[in-house]
């Protein structure tokens, strides 16, 4: 079994692999020198997909059949001119049935029936009524998070508007940010605001999410319809990653000392990690460093999935100083990967 | 930055006009399109383009019209308007 790590940063994509045990890695790269790499995943077709961006040609999406070899696509995601809206850059793909989703900036989905050769919108976000109010993030008015119960509905989270969710393969939504304290209020609309900034389902019933938010880290069990704080062991409120591994229900997330400073509590680079679906976190350190004043951005972290009966699932995540750590024990032990990357914008990890 | 995504340097066309190159560019290599464009159909802020000819290189910025004749052998370079330490 091979075990891949695909590292996306400011200036190209870094590959990672391992065998089943996770313990040597041999890095390759840059992909896309030059390039900003922002998201990677499955095309639902055996293929993956890639989102790179330039300040000076935009952004496109990029397609592979093996992680190495891309080929750009004729087509990107476009808004239609009479939006007014442009497209900037893409946060995450998500697979809904046989179709992948896009969540961009400017805020919006783009969905692909064709493995990512081809997008079109999905008008009922960008025309809700609620668009008007939508006010961007210090990291850009992006649908930076979406998840699915892989048939229909779909959660996507948006900076700082919230959590907006769609029943009906996002035709329609609504905001579902109940129980979480507004950042920035409008006159006009309630339910919106809110400054979210990763949203994760447990992967065994999609009306649990989870969700780290600009305020703190929050769970729903209500499919988004209200929401509770759970910062038990937690040091701060605020923070960025927030992933689930899906054999064990395992949460992470990493904590920043706050919006002003982001960057670790006291330099210490710790991540917490949750076995009972966020009641309590746990501070992981061994292996992470001291005195590291970079912060670890919002999808910079991942998992592989792989607890087993002889092995336990593994967590990567980069940071800004183009650090990379890995864990092949869910937590317990942490190795820092060969190479100083630049800015790490993403972690993704892929079994084969 | 566009041959490390493309792998090309060029793309020969034949065409009577500055406009009417572009688009068989864009015919031969779609991908150009949404490299050069934005969402308008006009460059994009920090691409430039220019006409060169035997007598020189025009910056397209300061045309009215990209229906501008060419002549045969002539050539557009674009580049990328990159500067600062």
């Amino acid at each position: 079994m091979r075990t891949q790590l695909f590292v996306g940063t400011k200036k190209g994509a870094f590959l990672y692999s391992s065998d089943s045990a996770r313990e040597s890695w041999k890095m390759e790269g840059p992909l896309f020198p030059g390039w900003s790499v922002s998201a990677v995943a499955r095309d639902g077709a055996g293929g993956f997909v890639a989102a790179t961006s330039s300040d000076i040609y935009g952004p496109c999406i990029q397609r592979s059949p093996n992680l190495r070899e891309w080929k750009i696509a004729e087509k990107s995601p476009k808004y239609s001119e009479k939006s007014g809206f442009k497209f900037k850059q893409v946060w995450t793909f998500a697979a809904l049935g046989n179709s992948l989703l896009a969540g961009v900036d400017e805020a919006g989905v783009f969905r692909s029936d064709d493995h990512g050769e081809t997008w079109s919108e999905l008008k009922g976000l960008s025309s809700h009524e609620t668009r008007s109010a939508w006010f961007p993030g210090f990291g850009g008015l992006c649908a930076h998070h979406l998840i699915t119960d892989g048939k229909d509905k779909i959660w996507c989270g948006i900076s700082a508007v919230g959590v907006l969710g769609s029943k009906d393969a996002g035709k329609s939504w609504v905001s579902l940010n109940q129980g979480v304290p507004v950042l920035i209020k409008d006159e006009n609309f309630k339910g919106i605001g809110t400054c979210v900034h990763a949203i994760q389902r447990d992967p065994e019933n999609s009306q649990r999410i989870w969700r780290q938010d600009h305020v703190g880290m929050f769970r729903s069990e209500d499919g988004g319809e209200s929401w509770e704080s759970i910062q038990e062991g937690l040091p701060s409120t605020f923070g960025f990653p927030l992933v689930v591994d899906k054999s064990t229900r395992t949460l992470f997330c990493c904590p920043l000392d706050s919006d002003e400073k982001r960057y670790p509590p006291n330099g210490e680079l710790r991540i917490y990690r949750s076995t009972n679906g966020g009641d309590s976190w746990k501070k992981l350190s061994c292996g992470l460093p001291s005195s590291s004043y970079h912060a670890v951005l919002r999808q910079a972290m991942a998992v592989d999935n792989l607890s087993g009966e002889v092995q336990k699932g593994g967590v990567y995540f980069g940071n800004a100083a183009g650090e990379v750590y890995a864990s092949n024990d869910l937590g317990d032990h942490w190795q820092r990967l060969q190479g100083s990357l630049p800015r790490v914008l993403f972690v993704e990890a892929f079994v084969s | 930055m566009i041959t490390v995504l493309l792998g090309i340097r060029s793309v020969e066309v034949t065409a009577s006009t500055l406009a009417g190159a572009l688009q068989a560019a864009y015919e031969k290599e779609p991908a150009l399109r949404q490299l050069l464009m934005d969402e308008s159909g006009s460059f994009r802020e920090h691409v430039l383009c220019y006409h060169r000819t035997a007598q020189g290189a025009a910056s397209t910025r300061w045309m009215a019209t990209l229906n501008v004749p060419l002549t045969l052998g002539d050539s557009i370079l674009i580049m990328q308007a990159v500067s600062g330490g």
